[in-house]
């Protein structure tokens, strides 16, 4: 089998994360937080560690301000529709990049109901990305002295873009703007700086270049930025007999029992990531990611979009006259893993004209080979041919 | 054995102040805490062997370490 489907979820995971997730269920099967005998101790201390290896990871505050969410989606939605009972309150408007997700679209559209707007700032352009300083300006242009929040995915899951946050989070912090930033498929591949990039927010899943397991997302929080209101209130050891939630992080915003063996898993991960260093990791799926683009742009036919993008881990095309769907199905029997479709992204899929006929996806990451782009150069030339 | 018993809000508390104690070589152990040990109910603590710090390097240390702490019982 070739994996070729890391930007939805990395597989395999490193025997690592799979040993981790079987110890915590053996050894560390107690409830975390909410007793004191050894089977819940192991386990609080399992959560703690991830909590300060995360932190570690983002250079971010301190580890009670990472808190675990069932993936990245949760994370945003607890961002977003925590701060509307604060701070997003009607007429407040939100600006977002042209590259995000569903995971930040739908809930800011839900919130458009209780008069929360949002602008998108333009990103693409022909077969790649807009230099900085145009991003900037875009983002400069749209700011209103009402705009409460800027978001920005730092890596688009459709194509191999990524967003200068280091630039956008030091024009939010100049402009008194808070900014949250979308790491889900950039988080274990790009270095991300919560201190130096003057993020707030960071939310990302932990099933995907982080190499956890699924219900393993993360949400950290940067020193200073405002707490979002609990959007789930309920029982996390603490305090008992008080109704309301409490007021300090990460309980503040964890409520209901964590997931110790996905966030064993998830530990394990970013130690195979500290291990094996994130620079070689990412060199060795930038350097595949460059050979695959050559080779399908190489295709009579082929049409890759922002194909101009020099290094990443995601490409999209379309093949001509043909359909994703069925290309992407045709891959599959082959025994290629790739996605067909609109990926929950229907912002680039505008830009690239691709919103009628969505794209077939293929993205890499680690446990993927240089000599893997050899094999799908071979499958493609057996498959293309077949179709009318 | 003479213990301070640290307190703490939550079990996240207990084990921040548990490694900032450690890197000292300060031997903790986590513990629950009594009700009336805590405001509002189920609460976390740090038993600490009094031979191995006084209550005022145990303040210094945490508040260097930046955990939040409720107070610090004799045991």
């Amino acid at each position: 089998m070739l994996y070729f489907d890391h930007a939805a979820t990395s597989w395999p995971k490193p025997e690592a994360v799979t040993r981790a997730m079987v110890r915590a269920c053996v050894y560390a099967g107690g409830n975390p937080g909410r007793s004191a005998h050894v089977l819940s101790l192991r386990a609080a201390e399992i959560i703690y560690q991830a909590r300060e290896r995360a932190a570690e990871f983002f250079h971010g505050p301190e580890p009670e301000n990472v808190l675990f969410y069932p993936n990245a989606t949760g994370a945003i939605n607890a961002v977003l529709h925590g701060l509307q009972k604060t701070r997003l309150k009607p007429g407040t408007h939100v600006l977002i990049s042209e590259m995000e997700h569903n995971a930040v679209v739908r809930p800011l559209y839900a919130m458009g109901e209780q008069g929360v707007t949002f602008d998108t700032y333009p990103v693409f352009s022909g077969g790649g990305i807009l230099p900085d300083d145009e991003i900037l300006a875009g983002i400069r242009e749209r700011l209103r002295p009402e705009t409460a929040l800027v978001a920005a995915c730092h890596v688009s899951n459709v194509c191999g873009a990524a967003l200068p946050i280091e630039k956008i989070g030091a024009l939010c912090r100049e402009q008194g703007k808070l900014f949250l930033v979308d790491a889900s498929q950039s988080a274990g591949v790009w270095d991300i700086d919560m201190e130096l990039d003057h993020i707030d927010y960071l939310c990302t899943a932990g099933h995907k270049a982080l190499l956890g397991p699924q219900g393993s997302g993360l949400l950290l929080i940067g020193a200073g930025a405002e707490i979002p209101a609990a959007c789930i209130q309920g029982g996390n050891g603490v305090a008992s007999l008080d109704a309301a939630m409490p007021g300090f992080l990460p309980e503040a915003l964890e409520a209901g029992t964590l997931p110790t063996p996905a966030i064993a898993g998830l530990l394990a991960g970013l130690d195979v990531l500290r291990r094996e260093g994130i620079s070689a990791v990412r060199e060795e799926a930038f350097a595949l990611y460059r050979r695959l683009l050559d080779m399908l742009k190489s295709f009579p036919g082929i049409t890759v979009y922002a194909g101009e993008i020099p290094q990443g881990t995601t490409i999209s095309f379309r093949a001509e006259g043909v359909s994703c769907t069925q290309l992407a199905g045709a891959l599959g029997s082959a025994g290629v893993c790739v996605r067909s479709g609109f990926h929950c992204a229907p912002l680039p899929h505008r830009a690239f004209g691709t919103e009628h006929s969505g794209t077939v996806r293929v993205s890499v990451g680690y446990g993927n080979h240089l000599r893997d782009a050899d094999r799908f150069y071979r499958i493609m030339k057996e498959i293309l041919p077949v179709f009318p | 054995m003479k213990q301070w018993k640290i307190a703490f809000s939550s079990v996240t508390y207990a084990e921040k102040g548990k490694g900032v104690l450690a890197a000292r070589g300060i031997r903790s152990r986590i513990v629950r805490l009594e009700p009336w040990e805590s405001s509002g109910g189920c609460a976390y603590g740090l038993e600490v062997p009094q031979e191995d710090a006084d209550a005022g390097t145990l303040e210094t240390i945490l508040a260097r370490g930046h955990v939040r702490y409720s107070e610090i019982l004799r045991g």
